[in-house]
C-alpha cells in the first residue's frame, strides 16, 4: 500500500492560486510548480502515459493554472481538485481528437441555491484545506479492494466496463465496489446527502 | 415483455463518477455536461468525486521528478499568456427547434452545421417523431435529437448498451418516472421502456447511446429503432 505522502506545512496552495491571479505573481507560481508538477506527473505516469509525455503534459497543466488561475474559486474547491481537473482535460485532449468541452459558471442554466453558493466564505475555504487530509486518511483506510478500484478508474480512466473487462471481475462487483467505497469516503468525511 | 426501472441510481451516480475520472467518450461527456449545467445537485456530486481525484493525485501516489529546464520552460512560456480565455458565445444557433440550450450544446451544433457534418432539419421516424443526429468527433457513441409531439409514444425498446436521455424541452414520462427539462435518464441493457411525451408541450430530447459492444445470447432486445 501507497503512504500518504503529507507534508507537515504545506503551503497554503488556494492563497497561492489567488495571488497568481490578482497579482500575477511569479514566486507564487514557483512555489505551486514546484509541489504539483511532479504530483501531476507521478499520477500521469500511474496512468500508463509515458514519461516524455507526462512531463510535457504537467507542464501545459501548470501553464492552465497560471492562465486559468482567475477561474479558480477557493470557496468552491480545493487547490489540489482544481489542478486536479485541469490534468484530467490536459490528457483527455492529448488523447482525443476532439477536446473537452469544460464548462464554467458562465454556463449554468440553472444556477447554484443560495444555500449551495458558498462564494468568498473564508470558513468554507479553510474547510476544503483540512478536507484534503482527512480524504487522504479515508482512503488509507477502504478496504483495498474498493481503494484499488477507485485508484484505478482515476488513475487510468478507465470506466467501469473496462475495468471489469480487464480485471475479469463481474461488471456488478465492481459497480458495486466502487460505490460501496465512495460512500464510505463521504461518511467518512462527514458528507451527508450527497445522492439523496 | 418485462417494463422495468430506466434509472438505477447506481448507473446515474457511475456516469457522474466516470465523467469525473475522465473516463467518458467525446459523445457521453457532452450529454452529462449539458445535464451539469442545469443540476446544482450533479455538480455537487461530481465536485466531490473530482476531490477525491485530487486527494489521490496530491497525497496518495508520490512524486517523479520534473525533467532538467521543465520549470524554466514554463516560465519563459508565461508571458505569452495572456491570463483569459477567448469566450466565444454564439446565441445563435442553426439547431431546428428556437429553444434555449446550454451554451456548450449550441457551440457543438454549430461546429457540427459548420464542419457539414448535421443537417439542420429534422428527419421523420414516424408520425410524430422526428430525429437529427448530432456528429461529434471520434467518438464510440452516438448521439441524437429527438422531437417527440405531445403525447407522442415511443415504441417500446430495450437497450444493446447504455442509453443516456437529456430532456431539452418539455418531459416525458417511462416506467421509471417523469423527467423534465434538464432531467438525465440512463438506461442499460437489463431495462426496457417506452417514453411518453407530455401532452402540452411534447418533448425534445437528446440521446447518447453506446455502440452494442458484444451481442450475448441474453441480450435478447435489440430494436432497429434507435441503432
Amino acid at each position: 500500500m501507497r503512504p500518504a505522502v503529507q507534508k507537515q506545512s504545506a503551503p497554503d496552495f488556494s492563497a497561492l492560486i489567488v495571488n497568481v491571479a490578482r497579482h500575477r505573481d511569479r514566486q507564487s507560481f514557483i512555489t505551486l510548480f514546484e509541489y504539483f508538477a511532479p504530483r501531476i506527473k507521478s499520477f500521469l505516469i500511474k496512468g500508463g502515459v509515458a514519461e516524455e509525455m507526462a512531463d510535457e503534459l504537467a507542464q501545459e497543466t501548470m501553464l492552465s493554472v497560471w492562465q486559468k488561475a482567475d477561474h479558480f474559486d477557493p470557496a468552491r474547491s480545493a487547490a489540489s481538485t482544481w489542478i486536479y481537473t485541469i490534468a484530467r482535460n490536459k490528457r483527455i485532449d492529448a488523447f482525443r481528437k476532439t477536446g473537452r468541452v469544460e464548462i464554467t459558471p458562465p454556463d449554468y442554466v440553472i444556477e447554484n441555491q443560495p444555500a449551495d453558493d458558498e462564494t468568498s466564505n473564508p470558513a468554507q475555504a479553510l474547510m476544503h484545506a483540512q478536507e484534503g487530509q482527512g480524504l487522504a486518511q479515508a482512503l488509507a483506510a477502504l478496504p483495498p479492494e474498493q481503494a484499488d478500484l477507485i485508484r484505478r478508474a482515476f488513475f487510468e480512466e478507465k470506466s467501469h466496463a473496462q475495468i471489469a473487462q480487464e480485471t475479469k471481475i463481474p461488471l456488478g462487483t465492481i459497480k458495486s465496489r466502487i460505490r460501496l467505497g465512495l460512500e464510505r469516503l463521504a461518511q467518512q468525511e462527514g458528507v451527508q446527502n450527497l445522492w439523496s | 415483455m418485462v417494463l422495468r426501472s430506466s434509472t438505477l441510481p447506481e448507473n446515474y451516480e457511475a456516469l457522474l463518477f466516470s465523467y469525473a475520472c475522465g473516463a467518458l467518450d467525446a459523445a457521453q461527456e457532452l450529454i452529462v455536461a449539458a445535464h451539469l449545467c442545469y443540476s446544482p445537485r450533479a455538480r455537487k456530486i461530481v465536485e466531490y468525486y473530482e476531490k477525491i481525484g485530487g486527494c489521490l493525485m496530491d497525497c496518495d501516489c508520490g512524486t517523479v521528478p520534473m525533467r532538467d529546464g521543465a520549470m524554466d520552460h514554463v516560465l519563459a512560456r508565461l508571458d505569452s499568456c495572456t491570463g483569459k480565455d477567448p469566450q466565444a458565445c454564439a446565441r445563435d444557433c442553426a439547431f431546428p427547434e428556437k429553444i434555449d440550450l446550454p451554451a456548450i450544446l449550441r457551440d457543438q451544433i454549430n461546429t457540427s452545421i459548420a464542419q457539414g457534418k448535421m443537417r439542420t432539419v429534422w428527419r421523420s421516424l414516424l408520425p410524430g417523431l422526428q430525429t437529427l443526429d448530432l456528429a461529434i468527433g471520434d467518438n464510440t457513441s452516438k448521439a441524437r435529437f429527438y422531437k417527440l409531439a405531445p403525447a407522442m409514444r415511443t415504441p417500446a425498446h430495450g437497450h444493446a448498451g447504455t442509453e443516456i436521455t437529456l430532456v431539452l424541452h418539455g418531459s416525458y414520462h417511462d416506467e421509471s418516472g417523469q423527467y423534465h427539462c434538464g432531467d438525465l435518464a440512463v438506461a442499460d441493457e437489463r431495462m426496457d421502456h417506452r417514453q411518453i411525451a407530455c401532452a402540452q408541450q411534447g418533448c425534445v430530447c437528446l440521446t447518447v447511446t453506446t455502440a452494442p459492444v458484444k451481442l450475448s445470447g441474453w441480450m435478447r432486445l435489440l430494436t432497429p429503432f434507435y441503432s
